[in-house]
């Protein structure tokens, strides 16, 4: 059994379980990203192969077409397209588990190393990031390990240490010529080109629409959403870090959704002419996830530039929403001015949609809306005294308020329970204030962000996400409220990390000096210290643009190129280090002269003869031994007539005539074969 | 293209790896994908590496020697002894003769030599078309490490093989019913086989102007016949076999051949000695190895369409 085990391992059967290892390896990272009917299909034309290989049969062209077109027919009913990079990554890994079936050749094999070198690609493009680049690299490592193996042979043998050898000696040589060529290899800007594009869905769950519970689920995710590098020294506050995503006009209670507000693009302009007067950042944010389509900035944005083409769009709210070309991950660069400046006033009828008030609204809730307008004619006052109503009747900021239901929710939440997240809070409150006639609109996104000291940037993790409102005021243009602030104001000031670290999940109460804490350990130093390495890795690969390119050159003490000189001085660059490279081969080898050859010709004659020479021989004993050790007197006179020659042309090198002698003892040498 | 000088091009699996850079290389301008470009230009420096390393395993092997054996049946593997050294202290790997002259060989497992070996291998060649092949090189080839890139080299060897037809007994027959059994009495003549006048036996052969002694050639038969024919001592009880392609005109052209070939075969097994009678040429006499290599030689070249 195991004699056979071992015939069907180096044969055929072993080809299609390296193969299999092969692309599960560089499928496995990214089975999260396919659909379960693919790694169903995957699974079952896996275990067929296995199947057909160890009977050794095959299975029928028919067959196979009929396996791709179901297969195809169920990732296309999934997808309902094949446009795109997700459904092509997944008919593509279909398609490889298929192609196992009819693996027989070495071109099978090269065929299936080419679609696996094709789906790891096209998975690296979408997961746009520095581990996957790592993850590459390896499944890479193999790939060649595996081809070389393969090559020429009928049957796998195992790695010897030549092939390891080979490999290191492939990437020694690539990777300097790769690094110069992507620094060097100048970005131009070819915007005509079209590809087709595939949107990223929305699946964060709040970027379009908020619903009770949204945020606060999103709150209890640790994972990095994004990360954001100011480009000044000057950071803006952290009461400043507000970062908005979508401005949510339509309202029917706690529900908001974006709704059809007028989109003003004249603000882009505005912001950009007061640039000289006001303070401003610019800042660039980087992705975690490929989830989402909504760019979240700081108030008064302007400058808002996607990298890799990405497409962006202005809507509704001075909100930004981008598309990337594929589907990968979202980096853009934006400037926002940090002072709160004002805009020219909004027209009435561009006001309108954030008046818009539900029909379930109780009439205690309007009641209490026209107490507050009658309140105070100022409307700054009036959003105010809204605000410290929160801490002065005792409101709980909680993660889990309970449901809010019945007839009227609203007033439930705002006059009995109390309790209730960011969400609910920016709800009503938006709500109370539009019954009051002064248009609000909710704003969803994320607020402050955890400050890695290690590399100067911020991380926006899911407890990061936040809800607050923006008012209208006469006299002030659109202002931001948040009422988290007057309930827990320990969450804006020290960060959702730190507050959601001290706070108690039993009875409320808040520690603060437990976050900090938790701050100081090392496991919570060495995560920073990591995540540093990885965005700054991740900066410089993922982000490597045109403009990063000009500011990295003129920092290390290049002259400013035009982009195809710094072609020129790429490719030269690249030629040089290929022609040093074979240089370095060349030269500095151990070449075997003319002479040496015909010496160790002569010797595997001689051993042939049955007289080898022995390391301890010198050139006097070995020829007494072929002397006495040759019966034919004849063979014997002309084998130590080529030694002879040999020995003098070997011991004394500057020989004249050596040319002729090397003529004699070629020719010599022939005659005795 | 020069000899001992290695050049090097593509695959088709390198020129299908260069297309699918080339597209990636597009989507990375493109999109200004960052993570594209660093694969492209990866993908692009392993390439050059690849056909780097392919040329410096190429580079510095040498053919030492070549045989390669002059007659071979068309069905036959012809087999060419290799002896290839490493001029190098570095390893290389799947060293394979590539070429021989214009007839490619059958791919088969390179060799592999340790610094400055000096290693016998054997390359096959199959399918050759019958006749003379004359070649003035041959070619060494490798495409380690990865099978993107070849690289070869030439080697100046000259030399001739002949290819023979194969021996194919169309007819089903007995050689004997086939072939006619030579009679000193009844076949006037093919007789060549006389008994001297002091009894001794000797028979006519056919006599080679190029390699055969003037000294043995009989000028009385010349005188009395016209031809020249030399004397060769010869046993009056080894009877000669006369394979005559004029006999086998049922026969298509090519099957008359395969059928000469294997008439010549069953002679070599049972040692018959035979006369070889094709359309523009006679062979008589012909006995053993040498015999049979100059039969299947003549075969060939009357295949082929020229003469002996």
């Amino acid at each position: 059994m195991q004699a056979k085990l071992k015939e069907k391992l180096s044969g055929h059967f072993g080809k299609i379980l390296w193969a299999q290892l092969f692309f599960l390896i560089s499928f496995l990272p990214y089975f999260s990203q396919h659909p379960m009917r693919v790694h169903l299909l995957c699974a079952g034309a896996l275990i067929a192969s296995v199947f057909f290989a160890w009977y050794k049969r095959h299975l029928p062209l028919l067959g196979q077409i009929l396996i791709v077109l179901i297969g195809g027919g169920f990732i296309f009913q999934h997808y309902q397209t094949f446009r795109g990079l997700e459904p092509g990554l997944s008919l593509l890994s279909f398609l490889v588990c298929v192609k196992m079936l009819e693996l027989r050749s070495e071109r099978d094999l090269f065929i299936i190393f080419f679609i696996i070198s094709t789906l790891l690609v096209g998975h690296l493009l979408n997961i746009y990031d520095v581990l996957g680049l790592i993850h590459f690299l390896f499944c890479l490592a193999i790939m060649l390990l595996m081809m070389m193996c393969f090559h020429n042979k009928k049957s796998w043998i195992w790695p010897k240490k030549t092939h390891f050898k080979i490999l290191g000696l492939l990437y020694l040589l690539a990777i300097p010529q790769a690094v110069i060529l992507f620094i060097f290899f100048p970005r131009f800007y070819v915007g005509h080109l079209k590809f087709p594009s595939v949107g990223a869905q929305s699946k964060l769950g709040f970027t379009d629409k908020l619903r009770p519970g949204d945020v606060s689920s999103v709150v209890q995710d640790k994972s990095p959403i994004f990360r954001v590098r100011f480009n000044s020294k000057e950071r803006p506050s952290t009461m400043d870090l507000y970062w908005r995503g979508a401005v949510l006009q339509e309202t029917k209670g706690f529900n908001w959704d974006r709704g059809e507000a007028h989109i003003d693009k004249k603000f882009l302009e505005y912001y950009k002419s007061k640039e000289s007067e006001f303070d401003h950042s610019s800042y660039k944010v980087d992705f975690a996830t490929n989830d989402v389509d909504v760019a979240f900035t700081l108030r008064q944005t302007y400058g808002l530039k996607g990298l890799s083409r990405s497409l962006t769009n202005i809507e509704a709210g001075e909100t930004f929403s981008i598309r990337p070309r594929s589907s990968q991950k979202i980096s853009y660069k934006a400037k926002s001015l940090i002072s709160k400046i004002d805009f020219p006033k909004y027209r009435a009828e561009d006001l309108k949609p954030y008046l818009q008030v539900p029909d379930i609204v109780s009439k205690k809730l309007k009641q209490y809306a026209m107490e507050l307008r009658q309140s105070t004619p100022i409307e700054a006052k009036l959003v105010d005294k809204l605000m410290e109503r929160y801490y002065q009747q005792d409101f709980t900021y909680t993660l889990s308020p309970g449901t809010y239901g019945g007839k009227s929710p609203i007033e439930d939440f705002f006059f009995e329970r109390r309790r209730g997240f960011c969400e609910h809070y920016a709800s009503v409150s938006a709500l109370i204030l539009r019954l009051a006639g002064i248009p609000s609109r909710v704003v969803t996104g994320f607020q402050g962000g955890l400050y890695n000291e290690y590399a100067d940037y911020y991380i926006l993790r899911g407890e990061d996400a936040h809800a607050w409102i923006e008012v209208y005021l006469q006299d002030g243009g659109w202002v931001r409220y948040d009422p988290t602030s007057y309930i827990a104001p320990e969450r804006i000031e020290l960060g959702a990390s730190r507050y959601f670290q001290g706070l108690s999940p039993s009875d409320g109460s808040f520690d603060r000096t437990a976050g900090i804490n938790s701050e100081n350990s090392f496991l919570f130093k060495a995560r920073l210290r990591w995540d540093a390495w990885y965005y700054e890795v991740n900066q410089f690969v993922m982000s490597y643009d045109r403009e990063s390119q000009e500011y990295f050159l003129s920092q290390v003490g290049f002259p400013k190129f035009s982009p195809f000189e710094l072609l020129s001085f790429t490719f030269a660059v690249v030629i040089l280090l290929s022609l040093a490279g074979l240089a370095l081969f060349s030269l500095n080898k151990k070449t075997v002269s003319q002479e040496e050859r015909l010496w160790y010709k002569l010797l595997k004659y001689l051993e042939i003869q049955g007289l080898p020479k022995e390391p301890y021989l010198g050139p006097l004993k070995y020829r007494k031994k072929i002397l006495y050790g040759l019966s034919s007197h004849q063979r014997q006179e002309s084998i130590l007539e080529v030694y002879d020659l040999l020995v003098i042309l070997r011991y004394a090198p500057h020989t004249q005539d050596k040319k002729e002698l090397i003529s004699r003892v070629r020719q010599q040498l022939r005659q005795l074969k | 293209m020069r000899s001992n000088r290695p050049y090097i091009l593509p695959t088709r699996h390198g020129l299908a790896f260069l297309v699918a850079l080339f597209f990636l290389f597009l989507m990375a301008l493109a999109y200004g994908h960052s993570m594209a470009f660093a694969a492209t230009f990866f993908l692009t420096s392993l390439l050059m590496s690849s056909a780097l390393l392919t040329h410096l395993n190429m580079k510095d092997a040498l053919v030492e020697s070549l045989k390669v054996p002059s007659i071979i049946r068309q069905d036959q593997l012809l087999s060419i002894f290799v002896e290839i050294q490493n001029t190098k202290n570095k390893n290389k790997m799947s060293l394979s003769l590539y070429k021989l002259g214009e007839s490619k060989l059958k791919v088969s497992e390179g060799i592999d030599l340790k610094p400055l070996e000096l290693k016998k291998a054997a390359f096959y060649m199959e399918d050759q078309a019958v006749g003379v092949h004359h070649y003035d090189n041959a070619q060494l080839m490798t495409s380690f490490p990865l099978g993107l890139f070849y690289s070869w080299m030439k080697f100046q060897e000259k030399g001739v093989f002949y290819v023979a037809p194969r021996a194919i007994n169309h007819m089903q027959i007995d050689p004997q019913a086939g072939g006619e059994k030579l009679n000193k009495l009844d076949n006037k003549i093919n007789s060549h086989e006389q008994v001297s006048q002091e009894g001794d036996f000797y028979e006519h052969r056919h006599f080679d102007v190029e390699s055969d002694s003037w000294h043995r050639l009989d000028w009385k038969a010349y005188a009395k016949r016209g031809i020249f024919l030399k004397k060769s001592n010869a046993s009056p009880e080894k009877s000669v076999w006369v394979l005559d392609v004029r006999k086998l005109e049922s026969l298509k052209r090519d099957k008359a051949y395969e059928q000469m070939s294997y008439w010549i075969e069953e002679c070599e097994k049972k040692g018959h000695r035979f006369n070889l009678i094709l359309k523009k040429t006679i062979i008589e006499g012909l006995e053993g190895n040498d015999g049979v290599a100059k039969a299947l030689k003549a075969l060939s070249l009357e295949a082929q369409g020229e003469s002996f």
